[in-house]
């Protein structure tokens, strides 16, 4: 696999940025979550975004939608909604003076879907979710069809009001590349949303970039170079959170998957990009672990009993991991790197 | 950088293996020093010890490399190492893949790798070490003596037959009485060797030894006396009283007859001429001169030999035989050491002759004890009072005080109330009977 040059991540790098500088015009006090949203796009995968109603979730997809002109559609998931609401439904319709059904897609058959509140629909809308989000195609009365690329699936859910609500499975949980959380702004960050918002009017945003160079910089994330010791890094990890592989996993019941080490890598890779580098490093791998992991991971009772939360414990695991696996003579001892 | 910190971890490696090792070095070379200071010999061989242990000390630090090379770290994983300290996002490695140029190095020299050292696991292995071999110099030891060798046998039987093969030598004793008491050595020798020094054995020896000497001294004894009535009677006889003749030759047939039944008597040759030798002067008149002779220089000689082989001074030869003009010199040769100015013939206190002499009795107020061969004590007990012998512990008793039961009155000045008791003690326990009839006598 050819590697990009250095003029060409050069490049790229310089998009992005100009993407998330104009994503933080829009979501005020937010840096980190949209570059981590910008991170997980670049990489090709769906983000669950979990936080207390109003912090501008749905703004920021629409942000994004905006600056990368993509394509974009919103569901609102209730408890009634039927997986061919989001999937699509045949129609009865005349064509040619035959009556036959026409498949009409779904909000499903967008570039950027933003689920809101997924986990009040019913498990069965839920999975009708997951195949699209995996497969990237629904199928419908035996036929299958093929979403739009990029597709990308935004799912947000609120961490209060579980009453009546439909935690996602595992599986489904499985296939977010980040679960993230939208922490509440300071109140710095209010005076500035205040200042320079109106309820009800929506930000504007110029395009960054268009659908080609958002698929040039995508195609280029694949080759980003992700050494071996990088690699290696991360199969560590994947496999430190396993019971018995770790001090951290003391109180995990089931740790992550090989998709959860497919997705630190492409992470990595995309963050390697968006700073320009030739290739993915440790950095970003640490960087990538806590929205990867910590919607993968099941808590065992004790840990839940204990207090302890996935992301935790995801910290811990990053803390007893060492980068480099390399035995240390007890001749020498470690200090704080300066 | 990356050499450097690859170098610092392969030492820390190199060292960690070199601990334990130092520690068994000074463990060993500690145990073996003082093992070695126990021998006599090591002073001689000090400079070969210290020689060995400085060998030794420097093949370690080899087998130590040998051990620790397999965790020495390659020039890629000091790379890594360094890239994830200093966060540098894994350009090293990149560089190392030739996919990247490699970064500028940090502006500060120093090498940033992470590590530092844990001078207690450093310092503590050798220090140990070394406070082991110094313990193992200056503890005091005390050199294990040189082991003596220990006769394998007891000395008594060796010192036996060395008096047995100097009468066979001296043909002083025949062979058959010889071989008797060989006999009975050599059946103490035919006991398992782990008895030999087992308290019934050594006994039987301390008996046979002892009975031995006394038949050797006894027979020493006899033959100086025989040599000494011969000369007496042969030179002069006609100087002698009659009855100091007849001492003489009652000595002289005394001496004769204990060697006949002594253990170890003369051989048979000497044995018939001393039996037949007669000391009567009339009849020595017609006796060979020279035989006589010849039997006299046999007996000195032959007491001469037992007394050098009883350990026993040149004896009493002196030169009594040449000088003799009077009846004095033979006094002194009768008497021998015992003789005192104005003794007389005879050896009797107070008897006979002109000059009656202090009449000394024979070991009484002599400058020098007579040798009795009687100065080994031993001690005998008996713990079956019921077969005690007379000589033995006769026994423990219990008996009252004598008590004076007579009642104490006071009188006029001078009277006694009454006769008390214990004046009888004078004549009841300390005079013979005849005595005490003599005193009753008088005193009634």
């Amino acid at each position: 696999m050819s590697h990009p040059s250095e003029a060409e991540l050069a490049a790229h790098s310089q998009k992005v940025k100009k993407l998330t500088a104009a994503l933080n015009q829009i979501l005020y006090g937010q840096e980190a979550l949209v570059d981590m949203v910008v991170t997980g796009l670049l990489a090709r995968g769906h983000i669950l975004l979990e936080g207390l109603p109003g912090l501008g979730k749905t703004e920021l997809v629409k942000g994004l939608s905006k600056a990368l002109e993509l394509d974009t559609k919103r569901v609102q998931f209730t408890p009634d909604l039927l997986p061919g609401d989001i999937t699509g439904n045949p129609i009865l319709q005349e064509v040619d003076n035959r009556r036959e059904f026409v498949f009409q897609p779904g909000p499903l058959f967008t570039n950027l879907c933003l689920a809101d509140e997924i986990n009040r629909a019913s498990p069965k809308t839920q999975s009708a979710l997951l195949e699209a989000m995996q497969e990237r195609r629904v199928t419908v009365l035996g036929q299958t069809h093929t979403l739009p690329d990029p597709f990308f699936v935004l799912a947000t859910q609120n961490p209060i009001e579980l009453e009546g609500t439909y935690p996602l499975p595992e599986a489904q949980l499985d296939r977010f590349l980040f679960k993230l959380d939208v922490h509440r702004n300071n109140a710095e960050t209010l005076e500035k949303i205040v200042m320079n918002r109106e309820l009800g009017v929506e930000p504007t945003i110029d395009p960054v970039m268009n659908h080609a160079e958002l698929q040039e910089i995508m195609s280029a994330v694949r080759t980003v170079y992700l050494p071996d010791v990088v690699s290696n890094y991360i199969a560590r990890i994947v496999d430190g959170t396993h019971p018995g592989q770790s001090k951290a996993a003391a109180g995990i019941k089931y740790g992550a998957s090989p998709r959860a080490a497919l997705s630190l890598a492409s992470a990595a890779k995309a963050r390697a990009l968006m700073a320009g580098r030739i290739n993915a490093s440790f950095e970003d791998v640490k960087m990538a672990c806590v929205p990867v992991l910590q919607h993968r991971i099941i808590l065992d009772y004790n840990a839940r009993i204990d207090g302890k939360t996935n992301r935790q414990v995801v910290g811990e695991l990053i803390a007893e991991i060492p980068a480099q696996a390399m035995n240390v003579p007890k001749t020498l001892k470690e200090t704080p790197s300066a | 950088m990356i050499r450097s910190t690859r170098r610092k971890v392969n030492l820390a490696w190199w060292l960690e293996m070199l601990a334990p090792l130092s520690i068994g070095f000074g463990i060993l070379a500690a145990s073996v020093l003082l093992y070695l200071r126990t021998q006599i010999w090591f002073s001689d061989q000090l400079m070969t010890a210290l020689i060995a242990a400085i060998g030794l000390a420097l093949v370690l630090p080899i087998v130590a490399l040998i051990l620790g090379r397999r965790r020495f770290i390659s020039h890629r994983e000091a790379a890594v190492r360094l890239e994830s300290v200093m966060h540098l996002n894994n350009a090293l490695s990149v560089a190392e893949d030739e996919l990247a140029p490699w970064p500028q190095p940090p502006m500060k020299p120093m090498v940033r790798d992470g590590f530092g050292w844990n001078w207690r696991r450093l310092v503590i292995p050798p220090m140990v070490a070394v406070a082991l071999v110094a313990a193992a110099f200056l503890l005091p030891v005390r050199p294990v003596e040189a082991k003596i060798e220990v006769p394998n046998e007891p000395i008594a039987w060796q010192e036996m037959e060395e008096w047995l093969e100097e009468l066979k030598e001296e043909e002083i004793s025949p062979e058959d009485k010889i071989e008797e008491i060989r006999e009975q050595i050599e059946n103490l020798r035919t006991q398992p060797e782990d008895e030999w020094f087992s308290h019934s054995s050594l006994e039987a020896t301390d008996s046979l030894r002892e009975s031995l000497q006394r038949a050797l001294e006894q027979l020493e004894q006899d033959m100086t006396t025989a040599e000494r009535t011969m000369t007496a009677m042969e030179k002069y006889s006609s100087a002698m009283s009659e009855a100091a003749q007849d001492q003489m030759i009652q000595e002289f047939q005394d001496a004769v007859q204990g060697m006949e039944f002594n253990k170890l008597p003369p051989t048979p040759q000497v044995m018939d001429a001393l039996k037949q030798m007669n000391l009567d002067p009339n009849q020595m008149k017609q006796m060979n001169a020279q035989q006589m002779q010849q039997l006299r220089e046999q007996m000195k000689k032959n007491a001469q030999a037992l007394q050098q082989m009883m350990g026993q001074g040149q004896g009493q030869q002196g030169e009594w035989g040449n000088n003799l003009d009077d009846e004095e010199a033979l006094m002194r040769m009768i008497h021998g050491d015992n003789w005192r100015e104005g003794m007389g013939m005879s050896q009797q206190p107070g008897q006979g002759g002109v000059e009656r002499g202090r009449g000394d009795a024979p070991m009484f107020h002599n400058e020098d004890e007579s040798q009795l061969g009687s100065k080994d004590l031993e001690a005998v007990t008996n713990e079956d009072l019921s077969r005690a012998a007379p000589g033995d512990v006769l026994g423990v008793g219990e008996a009252e005080n004598n008590i004076d039961e007579a009642p104490v009155q006071v009188r006029e000045a001078g009277a006694v109330g009454s006769a008390g008791q214990g004046g009888e003690t004078v004549w009841e326990e300390n005079l013979l009977p005849s005595e005490r009839a003599v005193l009753e006598r008088y005193f009634k």
